[in-house]
């Protein structure tokens, strides 16, 4: 079974390692990124980030999808599943060696651009940012054995190749856009510090237009500690709860946004707001939680792809 | 008699009613052809024997075990789908070597064997031979993993007149060296009439007629006699009439010999039969709709 699947996953497996090895390539003769990097560097690293996304879709459109959906297009799977073996081996085989490959191929990718990047002065923004992180480390692994899964899971229910590779780009888009936005900050637990807001620490104001100028001071947001990903940034009364911005805050801001003040100016009207007791309050993710949050993602979307494997290996003994 | 392949009251629906509470008895070490028009359930009742669909209702057992219930039923009966599927972008010798990899009991020898003698060229893609190279192939995988039972379900149905003849004749080939059951389908009752000695007729989803090839050509009849409206033998059960203006011809299944003077006894085709069957069954039809 080991041969036929190699054999059957020629053509797919080396166009997948052929393209990921061009990019290699081209990464390894442009050098590493640094501090003062070429245009090409410059450019390869928004190209590293954007492939090391991509290539786990790509998985489970190609690798994925068409599995069973392909044999059963083809009437093969007759042929396939009346050998003197079980559809449990057959898919067991497929699901070991080219899930396997797809998880390795995107983890070794990933990693390399991991090292790669690790130099670059865009990594100064942290790599927790959700651009950056979900291509980093070993959470890709993750996505590309969840997206063949996927892939999979749709091709066994679908039985069509095309259909079942549009629904795993569909749900496999739309988890890597909910998981950044609603799930990772919860996957561990969070830092806060409530801390006086000063004039080096303030990051921005965000104003509306309003009746009142003053109204139109929506928030205020302080510098989380360094490359730390801040998912909240809230201002709190002197008893810790939320609050609007108040005015002593809104119209120095408002002026500081309109005509610009002195940096004296600023102080004391930011003192002002400390001695009533406003404080901002900021949780955060710091930046050592990067590979505990790695890792925990890895294991979040490798209960996924189980999940999609059994029902995969429930799911196609249904297929006729 | 064993049986082979043994169902009661095997029902499959999808949306319409595929198979009809089919109740089969097929001996082993026969060629049982499997007829019946398109649609009638031939390609149903032989998926399911092999395992790749589950009936609705109803048991079936082939080879004494539950289709596609493991391994060892896997191994004992090979099936051949319909267009017999192959996979186009490998060799013929890929192909064995799947077989051998995949087969437990696989004949090396025999697949070989074949190969050479059907002419067929190992370093061939199977997306590239005839319609009837690939039928042969499906046929070789299927024989050497020298299964019990053989099902194939129209298998010379996309052949050409040539075609259809030499795969029917290896077929017989195989069939004597190995000692195999063959189960296999037809809409085209002269191909199963050159190769099978056991017959069952489906018609939508029913068991319409099942038998030896010789005792059912025994026991039916054709009576020529002057025109008569009474369409009654006396043990004889008619299937079919037909009149002249001055004569009358019936079709009947009678299990003794007819020695009524007013009739003139003489033998049927296994087409006839076939189509008076399929009439019958027909005509009981269209009066059930229009009650």
């Amino acid at each position: 079974m080991t041969w036929l699947t190699l054999r059957q996953f020629r053509v797919q497996g080396i166009a997948m390692v052929g393209l990921v090895g061009a990019l290699a390539v081209l990464f390894a003769v442009a050098g590493k990124a640094g501090p003062a990097p070429s245009t090409l560097v410059n450019s390869l690293y928004y190209v590293g980030n954007i492939a090391i996304f991509v290539l786990p879709a790509l998985l489970g459109a190609f690798w994925g999808a068409p599995m069973v959906a392909r044999e059963v297009e083809a009437g093969t799977h007759s042929l396939a599943w009346n050998q003197g073996i079980t559809r449990g081996r057959w898919l067991a085989t497929k699901v070991v060696l080219v899930g396997g490959a797809a998880a390795l191929l995107t983890g070794l990718a990933s990693l390399a651009v991991t090292w790669w990047a690790g130099g670059a002065s865009q990594e100064a923004m942290g790599r927790l940012l959700p651009v950056t992180f979900g291509a980093r480390g070993v959470a890709p692994a993750g996505y590309a054995l969840f997206a063949f899964s996927l892939g999979l899971a749709a091709g066994i229910l679908l039985r069509r190749v095309l259909p079942a590779m549009a629904v795993t780009l569909a749900v496999f888009l739309a988890v890597q856009i909910a998981v950044p936005v609603v799930v990772r900050d919860l996957l561990l637990p969070t830092t806060q510090e409530t801390v006086a807001i000063t004039p080096q620490n303030m990051e921005y104001v965000y104003l509306v237009n309003a009746g009142r100028p003053e109204d139109g001071v929506r928030e205020v947001g302080v510098r989380g500690p360094e490359n730390a990903w801040v998912i909240d940034n809230t201002l709190v009364d002197a008893a810790g709860n939320p609050t609007a911005v108040p005015p002593v805050l809104a119209s120095c801001m408002i002026k500081l946004h309109t005509t610009g003040v002195a940096r004296d100016e600023l102080e004391t009207c930011l003192a002002k707001t400390s001695e009533a007791g406003y404080r901002q309050r900021v949780t955060y993710h710091s930046a050592s939680s990067f590979w505990p949050l790695q890792w925990t993602e890895l294991g979040l979307f490798l209960v996924l792809s189980g999940g999609l494997v059994w029902l995969s290996f429930r799911r196609i003994r249904k297929v006729h | 008699m064993t049986s082979i392949v043994r169902t009661s009251a095997l029902t499959k629906r999808y949306r319409r009613t595929a198979l009809d509470n089919c109740t089969i008895d097929v001996p082993a070490g026969r060629v049982t052809g499997l007829i019946g028009q398109n649609g009638a359930g031939k390609s149903t009742l032989l998926t399911i024997a092999a395992g790749m669909l589950e009936p609705t209702s109803g048991s079936i057992e082939v080879c004494g075990g539950t289709p596609g219930s493991g391994r060892e039923q896997l191994e004992k009966v090979g099936f051949v789908a319909q267009d017999t599927p192959t996979y186009s972008q490998l060799t013929v010798a890929e192909h064995l070597r799947m077989g051998a990899a995949l087969n437990r009991r696989w004949d090396a020898a025999l697949a070989e064997k074949r190969v050479a003698a059907l002419g067929l060229d190992p370093r061939q893609k199977a997306g590239t031979l005839s319609g009837g190279q690939r039928a042969q192939l499906a046929l070789t995988l299927c024989v050497a993993k020298r299964p019990e039972l053989l099902l194939l379900d129209e298998p010379v149905a996309a052949l050409d007149p040539l075609a259809r003849r030499n795969f029917l004749s290896d077929l017989m080939e195989v069939v004597a060296d190995t000692g195999m059951s063959v189960v296999l389908s037809s809409h085209l009752i002269a191909d199963l009439e050159r190769v099978c000695d056991h017959l069952v007729l489906l018609v939508t989803g029913q068991v319409r007629m099942a038998g030896d090839v010789d005792d059912l050509l025994a026991t039916h009849h054709r009576l020529t006699g002057p025109r008569t409206e009474r369409e009654e033998v006396p043990g004889a059960h008619v299937l079919h009439a037909s009149h002249t203006e001055r004569q009358t011809t019936l079709l009947v299944q009678a299990d003794n010999p007819i020695d009524d003077p007013l009739w003139t006894v003489s033998d049927v085709s296994i087409e006839d039969l076939v189509l008076a069957h399929m009439e019958a069954a027909q005509s009981a039809r269209a009066l059930e709709v229009a009650r």
